[in-house]
């Protein structure tokens, strides 16, 4: 889903009316409520229409007797807009305006007075719009004007309009007539054209980046929006289905969907909630945000994460909740004094005791009520990187990332807790506060004491990451572990998480690609007969079976098979040694997000060999030369070697 | 299992195809397999070398066979004296050439010609780009000489001039002598042909298998591409097609040359357009020497050469015009591909474990990269240039033959043997001197109308891809490097022979590509080649580079990774597959076919129609 940039610099909404904010001449429930929030926050709307038969001051009042607040400068008609696209287009132009009474006033309104008929043929420019009145003369004045080489322009070009019982014809029905006659067709600037979305906000006087448009219609609404660049939200309180949203071409995306816009208050409250945490908050903090000097407020295991981020290698995206948090909740109702006290009586050599107060400090830390700021904050992230992948109460892994004052780069690892599969808000928030107490283990308290840290000076953050859902995932190699050769990746992959591929349970496919060209040099498909999946019922990964029909397929496509070798040669750059690396292929981010890096460590079989040179022709010039024609290419007959390509 | 087991036919069991019977007759005795040598010739490997020969030699066209073996030979044999190999041996059966390849395998004999070789091979490296310089020296002035060699029919009498100057000397002797002399300098062009190409082999093999060493699965385009020289030669006249077309668009002639009809009809054209004379001085500008470039291999009589063929030019033309027009630039990035063939070898360069290893990874290059200019640029100077100057040359004889009614066309010198040629000169001498009848005119037509028929029975015939026993080693370098003859070759030549249609041969440039084939054997049918086909073909040369851009993926019957198909497939950037052995025979125009030129592998996919 597409990110509102600056939500907080919003300015401006232009909503459509019928199958929006009303249906029939019924105002939808809870709109006049949403909209005195919207106004509240100083934001200004406006409504409209692609009717031009009507005045502003008709609709208005109309929209005001079905209970919807809105003063005559709120409504913009296609009367209104092509007025304005005509001053603008063609400033100090004699125009004729063919249409209703509405139409003119339009033009009056601008500081513009239209021709009569008696003077149509002095017209630069002639403006259609639904003329109750159209007649044969009006008919042949206009196309002699457009034949005079007047400009032509319309307010829309609907063909047809429904009422009650069926349909009238459109304006476009007359526009049409003169399009046929003089062989010219109209520019058109009502909905879904750029005009209407471009001159609507400059009527209200907002930039487009500044402006969101919400309706219920693709092909109008989220159109418009999408031509004149302006945030587009459709509602599906209207003529737009889920199933017709979600499959949108890509000009009619909208950039947001709302069940109806009751929500938008909610959703845009969020959007500058969420914009000003990532600016300003010092209690999380997103990988992708991290600089080396956030490194003791976020401890080394995020930071690496962050570290990875900077050096283009994909991790799974999510948060760090910074060691603030866990210095404000300590500094909170006493914590820090009781912890210390507790801390004060500890004795490593009584193991039984130190247990006690492990489970009392634990205790306390998890059942004192979080900062109300502080858990909001966590929420707000969580939420946040549920809409950044589009799932619900996505899972995540929520992982300690300790950090000591005098030694920010510290980073205890496995000292703490790390918990996979959490979902929902609720329960990140209770596991957040797990990590914290996890520092209070009666093994962390030991070790801390042996290795003379003081208890105080060390923070903890927690990570909040996306648990990867892989499609297929495995390892590999910065080398042919065959052979040691380092310009090669060999990779293993198989179907589900990478666990049987590194427990051994399958025997994978294997890939082998070439660093410096990225060919895939081979490729070996092997039988896959398991898999380990997440069960949606029980939140956990389970054993099973592959489908048959996938046992013996390639799990890898090529371009699949060169991002995980790309991925894991920089992943080897960035370390500056052959590298044996965990990846998965996501099942639910979009390619090519998709590719993501679990785990990176250095290779130790071949690198911690001694550099032995795998040449025996040494020499240059000459003398190379010569040695190498001294060994003879051997031709081996056929069934002495069957050469085939075994799996490793 | 023993090698017995596989082998090919012996030279002995083939017989004469129907209607060619005194077949022998074409050749000189000594390309032919006989009694006399039978133990040696009985025993050796025979490759067909169809990547040069790949049709039937004319007895008069074995000339080049001849004289690029024997010189290659002579260079591995007598002046370098590379330790393990000899030259390479050649024969011809039913009309075809067949090569072997001699190992010497005695260790105290292959000792002791090593201070030799690091003494006059370690010169040549030593001194490789002022001896080089030379080169192009040498091989511009044999060109030069044999431009200036002039063939006329016999004069009624001999100008007054000659009388009175005192010449002495008659116009059939100029005749016989000027023959003799194109002769020699035909063979004085293919000794510098090899002067470099062994060395240059050997250096790049050394370098080659230090990657295969060090990095066993590093693709042979790989190796090739660190290596490539930037501006080549050999790529020249497609450049300057490229450079014409660029031209015709900007001096507003495209239109000229883009209507239908042949060249001389452009050409035409152009003499009265605006602007069009400076077009033609571009045109001259690009002809020499740039369009002395044969559409074929360049070792046949009939190989159809640029500047004698316009319409081949300027069909290839015509489509870089319609790309101009659409606005593609066609230069080359040659920045981009250096930039990039720095990365690639530094990259690989830094994945070795010592420095002592990138030392000499290093050193290996850079001797590859001094000799690599050599072995891309040679073939332009001497099988492009100077033979179709020699062929030229060959035609205003054949004219002299047509005008003493010594043969009815002018190609029909070609059926006579080149030891033949100076008696039937001296026929003809005989008879302009006497006054009398020479026989030539009897005997001659008839021979020729003989050796016609039995051509054309030999070119029914499809000669097997290799004869007798399979070598255990090979040392010669040309035989890897060139004719790609290794296990997989020799072992898929074997295996060839069965019923199976899918083929194997040399990854030569990496992608896979399917589509519709089209089988080509000879230069006279590239125009056939169709937008999108795939191009199956015995051998490609270098001057079909303008039809690369109408084809998707190229493979070939004959061709190792330095053979002219696989360097023009890897500058195109298509995929190909070369060295199958059999592609010509089991695929037809119109079936489909995948290639992957990444693991070098052909197969049908379907019978198309």
């Amino acid at each position: 889903m597409k990110e509102i940039k600056e939500p907080n610099k919003i300015a401006g909404i232009i909503f459509d009316v019928d199958g929006c904010v009303a249906r029939g001449n019924r105002v939808l429930p809870g709109v006049p409520e949403m909209l005195a929030k919207i106004r509240a926050h100083g934001i200004r709307y406006a409504f409209l229409t692609n009717a031009n038969a009507r005045t502003r001051a008709e609709v208005t009042a109309d929209l005001n007797a079905m209970g919807i607040p809105a003063t005559v400068d709120d409504v913009l008609t296609s009367a209104t807009i092509v007025a304005e696209t005509a001053c603008a287009l063609y400033p100090g132009k004699k125009i004729l305006a063919a249409g209703s009474e509405a139409l003119s006033k339009a033009f009056r309104d601008r500081g513009v007075t239209p021709l009569d008929w008696d003077h149509s043929a002095e017209a630069e420019v002639v403006v259609m719009g639904k003329d109750p009145d159209f007649t044969q003369r009006k008919l042949d004045l206009i196309c002699q004007a457009i034949w005079n080489g007047a400009e032509f322009m319309a307010t829309n070009y609907d063909a047809k309009v429904p009422v009650e019982k069926g349909f009238l014809p459109g304006t476009g029905a007359t526009v049409k007539a003169v399009a046929y006659a003089t062989g010219k067709e109209p520019l058109v600037t009502g909905k879904p054209s750029k005009w209407a979305g471009e001159m609507a906000m400059r009527v209200l006087g907002i930039a487009p980046e500044r402006g969101i448009v919400v309706g219920d219609q693709l092909e109008q609404d989220i159109r418009m929006g999408r031509e004149a660049g302006l945030f587009s939200v459709l509602v599906l309180s209207g003529a737009t289905t889920e199933e017709a949203a979600s499959a949108a071409p890509p000009h009619l995306k909208p950039d947001l969907i709302l069940p109806d816009v009751t929500h938008l208050v909610e959703w845009l409250d969020r959007a500058i909630a969420v914009e000003r945490m990532d600016r300003e908050s010092p209690y999380v903090l997103w990988f992708e945000k991290y600089t080396p000097d956030a490194v003791s407020r976020i401890g080394g295991k995020n930071a690496s994460l962050g570290e990875m981020i900077r050096a283009s290698i994909p991790v799974p995206p999510g948060f760090a909740v910074t060691t603030d948090c866990y210095k404000t909740l300590l500094n909170n109702n006493g914590l820090k004094e009781k912890i210390d006290s507790l801390l004060a009586r500890v004795n490593t050599q009584n193991v039984h005791e130190m247990e006690e107060i492990s489970v009392e400090l634990r205790s306390r830390i998890e059942n004192t009520r979080m900062p109300a700021e502080i858990e909001s904050t966590i929420r707000l992230a969580y939420s946040a990187l549920c809409d950044r992948v589009d799932v619900p109460a996505v899972p995540v892994a929520v992982r300690s990332s300790a950090t000591a004052e005098d030694l920010p780069g510290a980073s205890f690892a496995g000292q703490q807790d790390t918990f996979l599969w959490i979902s929902g808000a609720d329960n990140v928030v209770r596991h957040v506060a797990k990590c914290w107490s996890s520092l209070f283990t009666a093994r962390a308290i030991a070790y801390r004491v042996e290795m003379g840290f003081p208890h105080d000076k060390i923070y903890m953050s927690v990570g909040v990451q996306l648990m990867v859902q892989p499609k297929a995932a495995g390892v590999a190699f910065t080398l042919n572990p065959t052979n040691g050769d380092r310009s090669k990746v060999c990779i293993d992959a198989s179907w589900g998480f990478g666990e049987a591929v590194v427990g051994g349970e399958v025997t994978p496919d294997n890939y082998l690609v070439d660093k410096v060209t990225f060919e895939i040099v081979r490729k070996t498909i092997s039988p896959k007969q398991i898999e380990y999946a997440l069960d949606p019922e029980t939140n956990t990964v389970v054993k099973r079976d592959v489908l048959p029909e996938l046992q013996n397929a390639v799990c890898l496509d090529d371009e699949e098979i060169k991002a995980v070798a790309r991925m894991a040669r920089q992943a080897e750059k960035h370390y500056g040694r052959p590298q044996d690396v965990e990846w998965a292929i996501d099942a639910n981010l979009p390619a090519p997000d998709n590719v993501v890096l679990l785990q990176s460590r250095p290779e130790t079989v071949w690198s911690r060999k001694a550099p032995a040179s795998g040449t025996a022709n040494r020499q240059t010039g000459v003398a190379g030369v010569l040695a190498t024609l001294l060994t003879p290419v051997r031709i081996k007959q056929p069934g002495a070697d069957s050469g085939s390509t075994q799996p490793q | 299992m023993t090698s017995g087991n596989h082998s090919f036919p012996s030279p002995f069991s083939l017989t004469t195809p129907p209607g060619a019977e005194g077949w022998e007759d074409l050749y000189p005795y000594y390309l032919l397999f006989s009694d006399d040598r039978r133990d040696y010739e009985d025993s050796s490997f025979w490759f067909q070398d169809g990547m040069h020969w790949r049709e039937v030699l004319y007895p008069f066209d074995s000339i080049f066979m001849e004289f690029a073996l024997k010189s290659l030979s002579q260079y591995n044999t007598r002046f370098y004296l590379i330790p393990p190999a000899l030259g390479v041996d050649y024969r011809v059966i039913n009309g075809y050439a067949y090569l072997t390849p001699l190992a010497i395998t005695d260790g105290p004999t292959i000792e002791s010609r090593v201070p030799h070789f690091l003494a006059r091979a370690g010169h040549y490296f030593q001194n490789w780009n002022d001896l080089y310089a030379k080169w192009q020296v040498k091989i511009k002035r044999v060109i030069v000489d044999m431009e200036g060699l002039e063939f006329a029919p016999l004069p009624e009498m001999v100008p007054l001039s000659w009388v009175t100057d005192g010449r002495g000397i008659g116009s059939s002797f100029d005749l016989m002598s000027r023959y003799n002399k194109l002769i020699e300098l035909g063979l004085e062009g293919w000794q510098f042909h090899f002067e470099f190409l062994n060395l240059g082999y050997a250096a790049y093999l050394d370098f080659f298998m230090f990657c295969k060493q060090n990095f066993p699965d590093i693709p042979d385009q790989a190796i090739a591409k660190m290596v490539a020289g930037i501006e080549v030669d050999l790529f020249r006249p497609d450049d300057e097609l490229k450079r014409l077309a660029h031209a015709a668009v900007e001096l507003g002639v495209a239109g000229e040359l883009k209507m239908s009809g042949g060249s001389a009809e452009a050409l035409d054209r152009m003499q009265k357009a605006k602007n069009g004379l400076q077009w033609l001085a571009e045109l001259d500008r690009s002809k020499d020497p740039w369009f002395n470039f044969s559409s074929g291999t360049g070792f046949y009589h009939h190989d159809p050469v640029w500047i004698e063929n316009l319409d081949v030019p300027f069909g290839f033309l015509r489509n870089y015009i319609t790309q101009v027009e659409a606005g593609v630039k066609l230069s080359r990035p040659l920045q981009a591909i250096r930039d990039e063939r720095e990365r690639v070898a530094n990259e690989y360069a830094s994945f070795l474990s010592t420095d002592e290893d990138r030392a000499t990874f290093q050193g290996k290059l850079g001797l590859a990269r001094t000799v690599f200019p050599y072995v891309e640029n040679h073939n332009f100077y001497v099988e492009h240039w100077h033979h179709s100057v020699f062929w030229r040359k060959m035609r205003e004889l054949g004219k002299v033959f047509v005008a003493a009614k010594f043969t009815n066309e002018v190609d029909d010198i070609f059926y006579l043997r080149r030891d033949e040629i100076p008696v039937a000169l001296f026929d003809m001498s005989n008879g302009w001197a006497v006054g009398a009848d020479a026989r030539g005119p009897k005997y001659w037509p008839r021979e020729i109308a003989r050796r016609k028929k039995i051509v054309e029975a030999l070119r029914k015939w499809t000669p097997p891809p290799a004869l007798g026993k399979p070598p255990e080693i090979v040392t010669e370098p040309f035989t890897i490097m060139l004719w790609g003859i290794t296990n997989e070759s020799i072992n898929t030549w074997l295996g060839g022979l069965g019923a199976s249609t899918d083929l194997k041969g040399f990854a030569g440039s990496p992608g896979t590509a399917e589509g519709p084939a089209r089988v080509i054997t000879s230069a006279a049918e590239i125009d056939q080649v169709k937008e999108g086909e795939i191009l199956v073909c015995p051998i490609t040369a270098p001057s079909w580079a303008p039809i690369f851009s109408r084809i998707k993926a190229a493979v070939t019957d004959i061709g190792g990774m330095m053979s002219h198909a696989a360097i023009v497939c890897r500058e195109y950037g298509l995929p190909a597959v070369v060295g199958t052995g059999f592609a010509t025979q089991k695929i037809t125009t119109g079936m489909i076919v995948r290639v992957d030129g990444t693991k070098g592998t052909v197969a049908v996919v379907s019978n198309g129609k």
